[in-house]
């Protein structure tokens, strides 16, 4: 399943990211949505297209467009 | 001379440090993206000469911003020998890349361990000797805000030790690997780079860190309300309260007291000395008119605009400007703008030059282009006064409700502009907003009274500096003829005759009285200037009287209901000022400031007639005007359209789609 569609507060594992934007992925990577990492969503925007995650330490404010193209299982 | 740089993840305290050490003032918050340009002061420690060097933040040499580019070039050149790399204790393993990064590079680093006694609260520890051991360089835990630097504060040397070699060895196999195969993909190494450090960094983490489970950045509060229902309707209440606040509470007792104050010891012992020395109506009336009415009845607006700096401190301190951008991003992103722009709109409230230079933390050009032209449509600081005193002498205390629409007015124009920049010609499409969500947080008083002291100098510096000088020029105009002699008569001066000429430009819009084109001109220099212009002409010595003196049909320069809006309307929104416009030009070029220059002065000027005909002529009047609008930007944009799809102006160098 994608990063998008996760429960609240459940925290899995990134398997892997399909992104094609090459900046965008590495930008991913570089605040710690690597494969292997774990994450965990805490809240969603009102209309569901803005996520607030944890990853590594801290929180990260990242697009639903761009969660969907990272796969995650539960841990 | 030693060059210093100051390098770190964005928030994690580089300009508190560089504040400290320098005992400077630049800008700081509690938002990804505040120092957008590399800021350096000369230091000195004994004999040695030291230049210390701050840089916006950034995650790695892979820049996603334009400012974090400007960071990368800044590491990346010869000059960069020596670097304070500052690691904040919650964030210990995504400050830690950046860290290793630099040491793979053979950079001389100095790992400062920043905002340890909040890592510390829950029983959080680091062992900084274990770091030191494996890093080889030096590793200290400090305090940005309270640091006292010393010469051997800037002497270090970093080793390199197994540990660095063998990263640097697994990196260069992945290299190797890479150029081996047939598509020898940057990313890929990239990608492979960074999974290589983070599994290096958990395991630096898992021997040194002890740390506990609670969530950095996402408190209790975020937890119950961090929701559009709950948290932008406390927000917004919370913006009208700061304006009534501001406008109509404390500020005008306060104003009162400042006036007095100003009026007591200086203004009038100024005059009695004079009207004992001197005879001469020019001088006396030069000093009451030009210098006391034009630089104090700006002067005295100094509390009102402490206030409002005050509470756009404690908003930019506090972190809530992130949560601001969480959950506006999803209605952002349908104007084709990023959550970000919610810092530089906000900062459009103090100064709008401010806010066009922070545009840089947005993603990319498009996005920067419109952040930037957008901020002069937000009030800012400069055109309070000018509302507090028309809106004022218009309505009385009902004024607030005039001024609220002002304000919602500009940001109403952000959002028709956005669209159609994105409908036109700067379409980005989606949002990619990724910002890092810090901590809510007691904003630092010392951080704010600072702010405020910067804001405050900043003011009293244009008042004394540009309006005064511009005041005197702007007086001698006014009572002078084309023969360059005193009249004391404003009708007969230079500027009367001069605004004369163009003054029928505005008749239209209600404006064309030669002295408020006077005053319209005068505001492309500094707003502010606009209400020094009125207390000149109306020959009032102090701002108490100008109010009333708008309202006076014998005054030079008065306003009934219909102009007096439509002026108000105008002066939001017709024209940056001076040092606005040196901005734009240099951060958005030539053709677009330009073109945001033209597209002000135009909705300026229809939306001053849409008001003043509706007010002047009636309703009836205002719907045929209304409909008149409508009809002519529907044609504009089936013009648009047609000419987009028929390729005409097509900006591509080879394109066989283009008929042309």
């Amino acid at each position: 399943m994608t990063l998008d569609v996760c429960d609240k507060n459940k925290t899995c594992k990134i398997v892997s990211i399909n992104l094609q934007d090459q900046k965008l992925k590495l930008r991913l990577y570089e605040i710690g949505f690597f494969v292997g990492a774990y994450a965990k969503v805490l809240n969603k925007s009102g209309l569901k297209k803005t996520l607030l995650v944890q990853v590594l330490d801290s929180c990260f404010i990242i697009k639903t467009h761009i969660a969907k193209f990272v796969e995650v299982e539960y841990e | 001379m030693s060059k210093i740089h100051i390098v770190g993840n964005p928030n994690s305290g580089k300009t508190t440090l560089f504040n400290s050490i320098t005992k400077s003032s630049e800008h700081v918050g509690n938002w990804h993206g505040v120092t957008v340009d590399k800021v350096s002061k000369l230091i000195k420690f004994k004999d040695k000469n030291y230049e210390l060097i701050d840089l916006p933040g950034l995650y790695s040499f892979n820049a996603f911003s334009l400012e974090e580019q400007i960071s990368i070039d800044e590491i990346n050149s010869s000059d960069c020998k020596n670097i304070l790399y500052l690691l904040d204790a919650n964030n210990f393993k995504r400050g830690l890349l950046l860290a290793l990064t630099l040491l793979i590079n053979n950079k001389n680093i100095k790992i400062l361990i920043n905002n340890y006694k909040n890592f510390t609260k829950n029983n959080a520890k680091i062992d900084v000797r274990y770091l030191k051991k494996v890093l080889g360089c030096e590793v200290e835990i400090i305090d940005a805000q309270k640091l006292k630097a010393s010469e051997e504060f800037f002497n270090f040397k970093t080793q390199t030790t197994a540990f660095i070699k063998t990263l640097q060895n697994e990196i260069n196999n992945i290299k190797n690997q890479e150029k081996n195969t047939n598509e020898n993909d940057e990313n890929i190494i990239e990608y492979k780079k960074i999974e290589i450090l983070y599994k290096y960094i958990l395991k630096i983490s898992n021997n040194c860190v002890k740390k506990s489970e609670t969530i950095y950045g996402y408190t209790k509060f975020d937890k119950r309300f961090l929701k559009p229902c709950i948290f932008l309707p406390i927000f917004i209440l919370l913006m009208f309260g700061v304006v009534y606040f501001t406008f109509f509470l404390i500020g005008p007792i306060v104003t009162n007291v400042f006036l007095n104050i100003l009026y007591f010891t200086i203004q009038k012992p100024v005059m009695a000395i004079l009207n004992i020395a001197t005879n001469s109506h020019f001088v006396i009336a030069l000093f009451e008119e030009g210098v006391f009415g034009a630089c104090f009845s700006v002067l005295g607006f100094l509390p009102q605009i402490s206030l409002m700096y005050l509470f756009l401190s404690l908003l930019e301190n506090s972190g809530l400007i992130t949560r601001m951008a969480f959950l506006l991003d999803d209605f952002l992103e349908k104007l084709g703008l990023n959550g970000k722009i919610v810092y530089t709109l906000l900062m459009g409230f103090g100064c709008s030059t401010t806010a066009t230079i922070s545009a840089k933390n947005m993603p990319d050009t498009p996005s920067k282009i419109k952040a930037s032209l957008l901020a002069p449509l937000i009030s800012c600081s400069a055109k309070l006064p000018i509302y507090s005193v028309v809106a004022g002498a218009l309505l009385g205390v009902s004024g607030i409700w005039l001024i609220l629409g002002l304000y919602l007015l500009g940001i109403v124009m952000a959002i028709v502009l956005a669209i159609i920049f994105e409908k036109t010609i700067l379409p980005t499409g989606k949002s990619n907003l990724i910002i890092e969500f810090p901590p809510l947080k007691l904003p630092n008083l010392i951080n704010i009274l600072t702010s405020i002291k910067t804001s405050c100098k900043q003011f009293i510096t244009k008042v004394f500096g540009v309006i005064f000088g511009a005041s005197i020029i702007l007086w001698l105009l006014s009572n002078i003829n084309i023969k360059f002699q005193y009249v004391g008569d404003t009708t007969r001066s230079i500027l009367y005759s001069f605004s004369s000429i163009i003054s029928w430009i505005f008749k239209p819009i209600g404006l064309n009285n030669p002295n408020i084109v006077c005053a319209l001109l005068v505001g492309l220099v500094a707003k502010e200037l606009i209400l020094s212009t009125f207390a000149i002409i109306n020959k009032v010595p102090n701002l108490k009287i100008l109010s009333a003196s708008l309202m006076a049909t014998s005054s030079a320069i008065n306003f009934n209901l219909a102009s007096g809006i439509s002026f108000l309307v105008f002066t939001l929104l017709y024209f940056p000022c001076i040092s606005n416009l040196g901005v734009l030009l240099k951060e958005v070029g030539i053709k677009f400031t330009i073109i945001g220059v033209c597209i002000q002065l135009v909705l300026g000027y229809i939306l001053s007639y849409i008001v003043y005909v509706g007010i002047s002529k009636g309703v009836i009047y205002l719907l045929l005007v209304l409909l008149v609008v409508i009809l002519i930007c529907i044609a504009i944009n089936i013009i648009y359209k047609k000419i987009k799809s028929k390729k005409i102006f097509c900006n591509c160098l080879t394109c066989n789609k283009c008929k042309k």
